[in-house]
């Protein structure tokens, strides 16, 4: 991930950049944990709002692999396909867990 | 440089909007949610509020009717960020917004929010662009449409039942309340918002609803108590549900209005304890009444003998005297326990008071109540069930004792109850009036419309049932009477009971 280009195109400075993506991880990498429960309780609800929690910061952040993975953990949950819904969620945990190597 | 309160549920737009306006040079206070966000209002008020609309406890749409609903609040701008502006057809200005921009990418969030602020610098009117700033970027999501139409489809459930709903956060601080509960509660919605559940209640109260919600905390199942709690003048049933599966752990409060059904029973139990305590008094003045003829008859038979002219015969008269009063007092005690399936029947008020003084009389002396009675003997009869109007008098004069024995003191004057009977014409009908006059306590002016509630009192709890006016009422309106009042606090009490002339009257 080119941090110097996002920033730029969010008209971000850089260093504020990084900040906001840091708290992005940390408040997802929670946020998964919820949408974890919320999966095996089968609460379409939750995971609807934990999905739309997920959409809307990674579309801030102009965060668009994230934000498509979000947009799949909806449509998938609102679609009954929990098994997609889990397998989205866990990719995304995967990116989470990975960018730390950014 | 502004003040501004950025409500958000999610810490990345908080941190977004604290940056971009501090480097502006703004002053930034941030909420998490709705009840932080009316914390933060009652010691700050900002230029500007930027809220999002989907948050948990209270809403985005809540906080803005609320903060509307507030004076010092009216310069204030309110502009939402919606991530649903696309899909949600709602006009924000029916919430009290200013403007509204959809949430999306940071750059064009920026500088729309950025450009609005500016505008607010140039136009110092709420003069702002009323469309939704963003939108053309955005698209309708599908499911957001879905949640939203389940959303409406639930609120309007919520809206339509009797029973009143309510949400506690968990610092027990209400954060929904459908419309039921309000009309319960009797406090509008936007300052029922915030309030702590249990200031609701009568202070004595408000221990065992803590103790309640704790049972429900720790137990983690639905809680109630057998008795009603009494709120804004009615009895109210509580149900307290913990809700799980849920990372804020709100609790749902059902309350259900039983007041006009604790109103039947407790007509239902006063009659049967009349008709309980009748019985026993007939037995007992049946009982009674042979001693005492005994009595009598022994003692006029000394009188007979030459016993005239000694001291013994005057002690002989008092006892016939003595005997004659608890007579009295038996025949007082049959007519208030006659059977109440009774017909109205003729009678003359000035029977009925005197059977009424007879009972209550001793008592008000006693406690240096001077009485003094006015009725004059030709009145006209009335068409009445006498010991139900003997109760009603009962109940009055009982009043006037308690408030009697209320007065300070240090005031001059003794206490006295004065009783008048006339006649009255209301609206071309004639009525025979009594009224009773104590120099009491009288009725303070802002409970005056309540004392003929049920269950309304200004005695202590456990003294009284707060049911004797509210009796008293329904009897002289099923006797299309009408029970009236006239009182200045700390002065006096009048009553007026008028009940209709027996019409057939020669």
């Amino acid at each position: 991930m080119n941090f110097k280009k996002m920033s730029e195109k969010l008209g971000l400075e850089e260093d504020e950049y990084l900040e906001l993506v840091e708290l992005f991880i940390e408040t997802s990498k929670s946020d998964l944990k919820n949408l974890q429960s919320a999966i095996n309780n089968k609460n379409i609800e939750m995971i609807a709002g934990i999905a739309h929690s997920l959409k809307g910061a990674a579309m801030n952040l102009g965060l668009d692999y994230f934000l498509e993975l979000a947009k799949s953990i909806e449509k998938t949950a609102s679609d009954g396909e929990l098994e997609e819904t889990a397998k989205a969620a866990e990719i995304f945990q995967e990116r989470l867990d990975n960018s730390g190597d950014f | 440089m502004k003040k501004i309160l950025v409500v958000d549920n999610h810490p990345i737009m908080l941190k977004f909007m604290s940056n971009l306006l501090e480097k502006k040079g703004h002053q930034v206070l941030t909420a998490p949610d709705g009840l932080s966000a009316l914390d933060i209002l009652k010691t700050n008020i900002p230029d500007v509020i930027f809220a999002d609309l989907v948050m948990p406890n209270i809403s985005g749409e809540k906080l803005c009717r609320i903060v509307r609903s507030k004076p010092e609040l009216k310069e204030v701008f309110l502009i939402i960020l919606s991530a649903i502006a696309v899909e949600d057809e709602t006009n924000i200005l029916d919430y009290g917004a200013d403007a509204c921009i959809a949430k999306g990418p940071f750059d064009k969030m920026g500088d729309h929010i950025l450009t609005i602020l500016e505008h607010l610098d140039t136009v110092r009117t709420h003069e702002m662009p009323k469309e939704i700033l963003g939108r053309e970027s955005l698209y309708g999501r599908q499911i957001t449409q879905e949640l939203l139409a389940s959303k409406n489809h639930f609120e309007a459930t919520l809206n339509n039942i009797s029973e009143g709903i309510l949400e506690l956060s968990e610092e027990l601080k209400i954060i929904y309340a459908n419309p039921a509960a309000v009309s319960i509660i009797g406090i509008p919605e936007e300052t029922l918002l915030s309030k702590v559940f249990t200031k609701l209640f009568l202070n004595n109260h408000q221990k065992k609803i803590e103790d309640l919600l704790k049972i429900q905390k720790e137990k983690q199942r639905m809680v109630t108590h057998d008795a009603p709690f009494e709120m804004n003048n009615k009895q109210v049933m509580l149900n307290i549900i913990p809700i799980k599966n849920n990372e804020h752990k709100p609790i749902l409060v059902i309350l259900k209005n039983i007041t006009s059904q604790k109103q039947i029973e407790a007509q239902l139990q006063h009659a049967q304890r009349m008709e309980a305590i009748g019985t026993l008094a007939a037995g007992v003045a049946h009982e009674i009444n042979n001693p005492i003829s005994g009595i009598i008859g022994y003692a006029e038979i000394l009188k007979d003998s030459d016993q005239k002219q000694t001291p013994d015969y005057d002690i002989l008269n008092r006892i016939i005297k003595e005997a004659d009063r608890i007579a009295e007092i038996v025949k007082n005690l049959l007519t208030f326990s006659r059977d109440r399936h009774e017909e109205k029947s003729s009678a003359n008020i000035k029977d009925i008071l005197s059977s009424t003084l007879g009972l209550i009389e001793k008592r008000l002396i006693k406690d240096g109540i001077q009485l003094s009675v006015d009725v004059p003997d030709a009145l006209p009869d009335i068409k009445v069930r006498s010991h139900e109007i003997q109760q009603v008098f009962l109940n009055i004069l009982n009043n006037a004792h308690y408030g009697l024995n209320q007065r300070p003191l240090e005031l001059s004057g003794d206490k006295f109850i004065n009783i008048k009977c006339g006649i009255n014409e209301v609206e071309g009908r004639n009525f025979i009036r009594t009224t009773f006059y104590d120099n009491g306590t009288g009725i303070p002016k802002n409970i005056l419309n309540n004392i003929c509630d049920p269950f309304f009192s200004t005695k202590p709890p456990g003294k009284g049932t707060g049911l004797g006016l509210s009796i008293s009422h329904g009897i002289v309106n099923n006797h299309k009477g009408k029970l009236l009042f006239e009182t200045v606090e700390g002065k006096f009490t009048k009553v007026m009971v008028n009940l209709p002339i027996h019409a057939v009257q020669s």
